[in-house]
């Protein structure tokens, strides 16, 4: 915009007395400020590179080495100590107090299903058939208290039933 | 096969080795009330029982005495004192073995066990009440059948009940109990 056309006094004071035009003092200004700006981002955007780049391969070389030389060293440490001696040494009851024993057994006893085991050791065909003969009863009582049950129009049944009922469909 | 670790997450040592000692057909159904038929065959079963002892008791002192006496005559009519007998024994019997657990012979072969409302055992007078109810009034029984909680006369009057409980008769040992004593005492 020119200063004859405008009526409102001039925002910037030296635009009036400078011998650069005021659009291409502003031009230069952003071009400049761009330029500075780019400068700026390529020299970080090249610096954390660079800075990874060398991190990153110090470590592969590192753990390269590391993978070469650690098993050597090792394998020469262990060679020339008895490992079974040092264990010997150790003192293995604060060790085993820390061990749950009990909870340990209880697993085994559970997966190798020692009370089936027992029971079929030791049972034998007579708990087969007391099993049979409860289990028989147990559909009578199902049977007659069913029947009562709807006798008296009972909507629901007894728990007895309910619970036989439902524990041989998954049998 | 979990893994250990995965096991130990779960456990509830005491309650999950108890339930594995049930048969597993047994675990849906124990502590429930049981039903009339499982009760009545315990019921004949502890009969049975006395009813032999009783009878073997009296056969056997009868040839007793046909050895022993020189003019051997035969018993009297002893229905009726034999019949008191059988009563008082089998009073005594419930009694007894209602009192230490719960469990006669016919409810141990039936895995039946009378206990209280709460599940406790039945102390020594509460067991002969019910005894005595129970011989005195024996069709008490049939109100089980009608009995939406599967409850006799001698049953609702008293407080008890009778559950299944198909557990082995193992004594219950306070293990606990063992390790400190057994601590205290030096590991002695």
């Amino acid at each position: 915009m020119r200063n004859e056309s405008n009526d409102k006094e001039p925002v910037v004071a030296i635009s009036i007395d400078s011998p650069i035009g005021t659009e291409a003092f502003n031009s230069a200004f952003y071009a400049a400020r761009s330029v500075a700006t780019g400068a700026l981002g390529l020299a970080r955007f090249a610096t954390e590179t660079t800075v990874y780049l060398v991190t990153e391969s110090t470590k592969v070389i590192a753990n390269s080495i590391l993978d070469t030389v650690v098993p050597v060293a090792v394998n020469a440490v262990v060679s020339r100590i008895d490992i079974n001696k040092i264990v010997a040494q150790v003192d293995i009851t604060p060790i085993l107090d820390r061990v749950p024993m009990t909870e340990i057994a209880d697993y085994i006893i559970e997966e190798i299903d020692l009370p089936s085991l027992v029971r079929e050791s030791t049972g034998g065909v007579a708990d087969g058939l007391l099993g049979t003969l409860r289990f028989q009863a147990i559909q009578t009582d199902n049977f007659v208290s069913d029947i009562v049950d709807r006798i008296f129009f009972r909507q629901k049944m007894r728990a007895t039933t309910r619970e036989v009922l439902v524990g041989h469909a998954t049998i | 096969m979990p893994p250990f670790s995965q096991f130990r997450k779960t456990l509830v040592p005491a309650a999950q080795v108890y339930s594995s000692s049930l048969p597993e057909r047994a675990r849906s159904i124990q502590g429930l009330r049981a039903g009339f038929t499982s009760r009545v065959i315990a019921a004949f079963i502890d009969i049975g029982l006395v009813a032999l002892l009783v009878l073997g008791a009296w056969g056997g002192w009868e040839a007793l005495r046909y050895i022993l006496t020189v003019f051997y005559t035969l018993p009297a009519a002893t229905g009726i004192p034999l019949l008191i007998i059988g009563y008082f024994t089998m009073w005594i019997y419930w009694t007894w073995s209602w009192s230490i657990g719960g469990r006669s012979l016919g409810n141990i072969l039936m895995g039946l066990r009378v206990q209280t409302r709460h599940g406790g055992n039945l102390g020594l007078g509460l067991a002969a009440l019910r005894s005595f109810l129970s011989v005195v009034f024996a069709l008490g029984l049939l109100w089980a059948i009608i009995s939406r909680t599967n409850k006799s006369v001698q049953d609702i009057v008293l407080g008890t009940e009778v559950v299944f409980d198909w557990a082995p008769l193992l004594p219950k040992v306070d293990i606990t109990f063992a390790m400190e004593k057994n601590m205290t005492q030096g590991g002695n």
